[in-house]
Parts: structure tokens; sequence; C-alpha cells
């Protein structure tokens, strides 16, 4: 009788058949099990590409940050800093140009929003920067009071029919300060200038009720970025009552902003910890009784140890993986084609002014490979440990342990 | 005269030696089988028969002693080889047959196929034509659980003998088996051993051990030969 | 079809379409990069960091030159006093004025 040669290809092919053919068997269980793996993986997934793609938001500008911006800190909050500090401060080596900055909030409580008010020369701002607003009156009224605001002002005052005009006041004021609005910032800025409106000078420090001699911060500029820590600190020493925020310390924060302290990245984590742990639990505890009769069956009419691992393994493996991968995917697909609805709400809050804005997409391959290995590779693990320490044994006591 | 089939020298099996629950299975027995015989190797539980069988059948190694099957030593064989000489040469059938209820007929059938690295094709068609010769071809499909005993017994015949192995060994074949089942049961191996397979059955049943086409019944008691 | 192809064909188009996704992210990279530079213009001009994505609180708004007191109002522990402020984690204090060192007993 001629012998069955053995294919060590095929071998292998119809180790993989078995192992899916073993998933189908249990389809209900595994396809829960996988359901729970996949979802589990998107929502971290999620969390990752958001924060990924704010944080790259972030440091996409900050190079055009100032180097070092000052502030005066008196009893540990900021207060206005005087004009007598610049002439100082300008006369550093090194400095390039200080500008002194007027700008603050103002909330508007009948809307339950807050602005960013700005003093700026508005014809510093180039046409590309700005849309125009036309409007019906010939003769413009005070040019200190004329606005340009973001588009998310606009929206809003639009509500309450105040997008061309905008009145400010506060109970303390004696008289009223009517602003103009005479353009909008283009919705690609959105993320920068959302809430913003921007006025001259004049107008802002009357809103912003800073004293003539004073201004919110100054902003620095150091052409040799070398210098930058050593005028910090010399800044530092002869001002201690004033705080230096280097561009390396906004970066700095940038990057920590959404790490895993933060409440939101830490509760999508631990749920998903708990979640994959439970999972691994259920599998490390052992096999079923009929699990450990096929593995006895399958050795005893000849498969090999490695053989019935393999299966095992495979099994892990093809749901594992799938989950992770497509977990990924999904994430992907729910966060930058969807906008990740209901998770963007949760880095907006309560704003009433917000912006709407599509997320720089952050794809990173060490990411995937990270998941992959702390997913996959546990899981298998977990799935191979119960499973060895049936496969290990004699064949002959399996045939006769069956029962 | 026949050709050695399976030749045992000196063959002792201890399980947990050194240890204090140390049991001598098997002591220093040898045979020699000659190929297509059908033997019968009686005696009662504990004798040792299933341990003896497990050894002539590559499930277990001897702890000495040498067993030679067709002409090749296998008792220094390491696992991987043992385990391809197994799949290459023998069938076994255990008690209550050990059929994997979850898979069909035909995948059950097919098992020993797997590590053989034969195509899914080539099973099927191999598995389809066995289960038409015991008369199964239309229960392929059917999971093991829903079979009758009969029916369960000869996916059980076919699954050893799928791979065309050329010794068959059966241990305790008809323990839970009515009369009607184990005469069919022996009928088949009658089958078995004219179309050329050499058959080990290890039995203590009267029935078996009085079987026509048996050549041979070797005693075994507590380990060692009953001369 | 043989199982162990369906499962070769399904990693494939795992993969292809993690390939689209990853086109796609770069696509997007390109296509976003005039938006960019039309940031970094304004950004230039006006000096103030941060996104304008949750503007409820002044201490989240412009997060990263806030003060030390607002984000911890009353007690370092009153964070959440809006919800985004349960999505952002404490920005780095390492820039305020340091009035003198301590010295501590047993050494450094």
């Amino acid at each position: 009788m001629e012998k069955l040669k053995v294919n060590w290809l095929d071998k292998k092919l119809n180790i993989i058949d078995f192992a899916f053919q073993s998933l189908l068997r249990h389809k209900t269980k595994n396809g829960l099990i996988f359901l729970i793996f996949l979802v589990i993986i998107s929502i971290i997934s999620s969390i990752f590409f958001i924060t990924g793609s704010l944080t790259k938001e972030l440091m996409s500008t900050s190079k055009s940050l100032p180097d070092i911006t000052i502030q005066k800190i008196q009893g540990g909050r900021q207060v206005v800093v005087e004009d007598s500090y610049l002439s100082e401060i300008e006369k550093m080596p090194g400095v390039e140009t200080v500008e002194p900055r007027l700008w603050g909030y103002f909330y508007f409580s009948e809307l339950k929003a807050n602005f960013t008010i700005y003093g700026l020369d508005l014809n510093d701002l180039e046409a590309d920067e700005y849309t125009k607003i036309n409007h019906q009156q010939l003769l413009s009224p005070n040019p200190d009071y004329d606005m340009i605001v973001g588009t998310g002002v606009y929206r809003l005052l639009k509500e309450v029919f105040m997008e061309q005009n905008f009145i400010f006041n506060q109970s303390t004021w004696e008289q009223e300060i009517s602003c103009r609005i005479i353009g909008t910032f283009k919705a690609e800025t959105q993320l920068q200038t959302n809430d913003l409106m921007i006025m001259q000078a004049e107008g802002a420090r009357k809103v912003l009720e800073i004293p003539e001699s004073a201004y919110t911060d100054f902003a620095i500029y150091i052409p040799n970025p070398e210098e930058v820590q050593n005028i910090a600190i010399k800044i530092n020493r002869l001002f201690p009552e004033l705080r230096t925020i280097t561009k390396k310390n906004i970066e700095t924060t940038y990057m920590s902003v959404f790490n895993w302290r933060s409440g939101f990245v830490l509760s999508g984590l631990l749920i998903s910890i708990l979640a994959f742990l439970v999972l691994i639990w259920d599998k490390a505890s052992g096999l079923g009784a009929e699990e450990k009769k096929e593995i006895g069956i399958l050795k005893a009419i000849g498969w090999d140890t490695d053989m019935v691992l393999s299966v095992k393994l495979y099994e892990g493996f093809f749901i594992s993986s799938f989950a992770c991968f497509g977990g990924i995917i999904f994430a992907y697909l729910f966060v930058y084609i969807f906008n990740a609805p209901g998770l963007k709400n949760v880095f907006i809050g309560w704003s009433s002014v917000y912006p709407d804005f599509d997320l720089i997409p952050f794809f990173d391959f060490n990411y995937l490979l990270l998941i992959f290995i702390f997913t996959v590779i546990p899981y298998c693990t977990a799935i191979l440990f119960p499973a060895w320490k049936v496969a290990i044994t004699d064949p002959d006591v399996a045939m006769r342990n069956i029962n | 005269m026949k050709e050695s089939l399976i030749v045992l020298k000196n063959v002792t099996k201890i399980y947990n030696e050194g240890q204090i629950n140390e049991v001598v299975s098997v002591n220093n027995i040898s045979l020699d089988i000659k190929k297509n015989e059908m033997i019968v190797l009686k005696g009662p539980s504990g004798s040792g028969k299933t341990t003896l069988i497990a050894m002539m059948g590559c499930l277990l190694k001897p702890t000495s002693g040498d067993i030679n099957i067709m002409g090749k030593s296998i008792s220094k064989l390491p696992e991987k080889f043992m385990n391809q000489f197994k799949l290459q040469y023998f069938g076994f059938i255990f008690q209550n047959f050990q059929l994997i209820s979850e898979l069909s007929v035909a995948d059950n059938v097919e098992l020993p196929l797997y590590p053989l690295g034969v195509k899914p094709a080539m099973r099927r068609e191999m598995s389809l034509k066995l289960l038409e010769r015991f008369n199964l071809k239309h229960r392929q499909d059917f999971k093991i659980k829903e079979l009758s005993g009969g029916e369960q017994q000869r996916v059980a015949i076919i699954r050893a003998i799928i791979n065309q192995p050329e010794i068959l060994l059966a241990d305790e074949p008809t323990a839970h088996l009515d009369t009607e089942l184990s005469q069919s049961y022996l009928e088949y191996m009658k089958v078995l051993k004219v179309s050329g397979l050499s058959v080990i059955i290890a039995s203590h049943d009267p029935r078996v051990c009085e079987f026509s086409e048996v050549d041979r019944v070797i005693e075994i008691k507590d380990g060692q030969l009953k001369l | 079809m043989r199982y162990s192809n369906t499962i070769f064909i399904a990693f494939f188009i795992t993969f292809l379409m993690i390939g689209i996704v990853y086109q796609h992210s770069q696509y997007r990279i390109k296509e976003i990069q005039p938006e960019i530079d039309i940031r970094l213009k304004i950004t230039k001009k006006i000096g103030l960091p941060d996104l304008a994505i949750t503007t409820a609180a002044r201490y989240l708004r412009h997060y990263s030159l806030t003060d030390i007191n607002t984000p911890f109002q009353d007690y370092p522990g009153s964070l959440d006093h809006f919800p985004a402020g349960f999505a952002y984690s404490t920005p780095d204090f390492e820039n305020l004025p340091v009035i003198f060192r301590l010295q501590r007993r047993g050494g450094d």
C-alpha cells in the first residue's frame, strides 16, 4: 500500500483550516468575543486619534508663537503688567522686539458666551485672512470700535440680530460701547479665531478696562533660539514678580495636555483595560470539558502537541488580530470621516462658541504596532496556556482519561 | 512463515519511577506479532494490556526494552517522528469510540488526514469512499450526537483506517456494546483482516477471545505474560 | 473554497483597508496644508496660543497661559467646574515665579 506523503505546506494549511472551522463551530460565543474586542480597541483608538489630532493641531502653529510671553503675577493670579518694564526688557541683548498686548475676555451673559477680545491694528490684517462684511452705512462711526470677529462669534450674534453691531455693556459702566463688525475670519482659521473679537487697541483697552499705562502681557521675539532660556532666566532674576512662558513651555504643555492624566483618556483606558482583563481571565481560567476532551482525542489519534497548540494559537490570533485591525479602521472612520459625533463634544463641553472643525489625521504605524502587541499577544497567551496544560499530556493518558 | 510485524524485546513500563506511587504496569514482556495476524491481548482490568497496546501503537514510550515495528526501532524516536510513524502505519479504535460530538461524520473521519497534509478535496474523496463502503454516505453531514450506537461504531472504525494503516489496534472495543453490536464489530474486523490489515485487540470479553478469526490469544496478568 | 483561503483573503482585505486608510490620512494632511499656512500667518500676528475648542472657561481656552489659581479655583480638587475640564489634564506650571529654594532636612 502506498503511504501518504506528508506535505509540509499542506499540513500548515490544514491546521489553519481546522482552526477557522473550530471558530465557526461556536459562532455565537466567538462572535461575541470578537465584538467586545473590536469595541474595546475602537474606543482606545478613537481616543488616541482624537487626542493625537488635537495635539497635532496645537503643534502645527506653535512655531509662530512668541518666544517668551511675560505675565505679571500677584497673589498667585495674573494682573496687568505696567509699561515701565518695557524699556528694561527691550534693552536686553538678544531681544529683537517686545510687543505689549491688550487682550482678555468678555462674558456675554445673555448668550452665556465667553469671547476673547484682542487689541490689534486692523490694517495689519491682510485681505486673505478675513472676509469683509458690507455695511449699509456710508459714514463709519469711530474706527476704534470696528471689529473683526471669528465665525463662531458671528454665528452666535446673528441669532440675536447683533451681527452688524455689537454692544458691550457692563453694569459698572456709565455708557455702553457700540462696535461695528466689519469682517469675519476665514473658516480655515476657526480653531484659532473662532471666539475672537479683534478691534483697535484703544477699543480693546476700554472694553477690557485696562488702565492707560498697562497691558495684559508682553510678547517677546528673540531671533536666536539658543538665547531664549537665558533671557527668560535673566528676566526672572531681574523681575521676580514676572512670569516668563517660553515657546518651549507652551509646546511642553501641548504635548502633555491629552496624556493619560486627562480624565477623558484615563477613564477610556480604565474601562478598556477592565473589559480586556475580564476577557483574558475568562480565557485563562481554563478550558471547558468539551474542549479538553477534543484536545485529548486529537492527541490520541495522532496530532502532535505542536499541531494542537497551533490550532489554539490560530484561533486566538484570528479573533484578536481581526478585532485589532478592524477596531483601528473603524476608529479612523469614526473620527476622521464621521468627525467623531459625541466624542468631540467631550472636548467642547458647555461652550456656546465652538468651532466646526475637521481633525488633521493622525495615523502612526508605531501606534498600530503597540496596540497589536498589547492586545494580540496577551490574548493568544491567555488562550495557549490552559490549552498547553492539556496538550502536553501523553496520548495514552489522554486516551484513557477522555471520559 | 509470516513476516514479523511487531517485535517486543524485554519491554517494561514503570509509571512514576522512583516515587512513592511507583507502578510497574508492564514487566519484561517479549512478543513477536506477525503480519496479517489477528491477536487478542486478554487480561483483567489493570493487567497492563492497555499500556502494552499503547506502546505498540506508538502512543507511549517504554521505560526499558526495545520495540521494533516493521524492522524499525521506535523506542527511542522523538515525539514528532513517532507521531508521523503512527499516523502512517497505525489506526486506533478507542473505548467509547472517542468521536468529537460537535463535528460531522465526515469531519471526524478526516481528522487523521490533517497532520498528513492531505488537501481538502482529497480528504473528502477518501472519506466519502469509505463512508460509502460502510453504508454511511447519507449521514456524512450529521453530527455525531445524532447517530445511533452502531453508526458511531462504524465512524470510529472508518476514522481508524482512513490513513491506510498496516496495523489496527483496538482497546476494549466491545466493552460498552450489546451482543448485536459486538458481533457486527467483529465482522468488520474480519473484513479488515481479509483486506490485509493486522489487527490487535485488547479485551477480556470472551466473545472476542473466542472469535473464529483470532489467530492467537495472549494472556497478560500483572504486567507479565501468562504462559 | 478552502477555509485557509478565506482567512488569507480576509487578511489581504484588512491590510488593503489599512493601506487605504493610511493613504487617506496622507492625502488629507496634504489637503490641509494651505489652511495651516493661513493659520500660521494669523498666529504670528496675534500670538495667542491654544485652540478655541472650548471657550467655557478661560483656563480651558488659553490653557498654556493660565495662572495657577484659576483652574484650581478654591482648592486643587476643584478642577472640573466645566465638563470640558475632564478632557484636559493640568497644565505645566513649571514657569511660575520661584521665590526661594527650600532646603530639606536630611540633605537635598
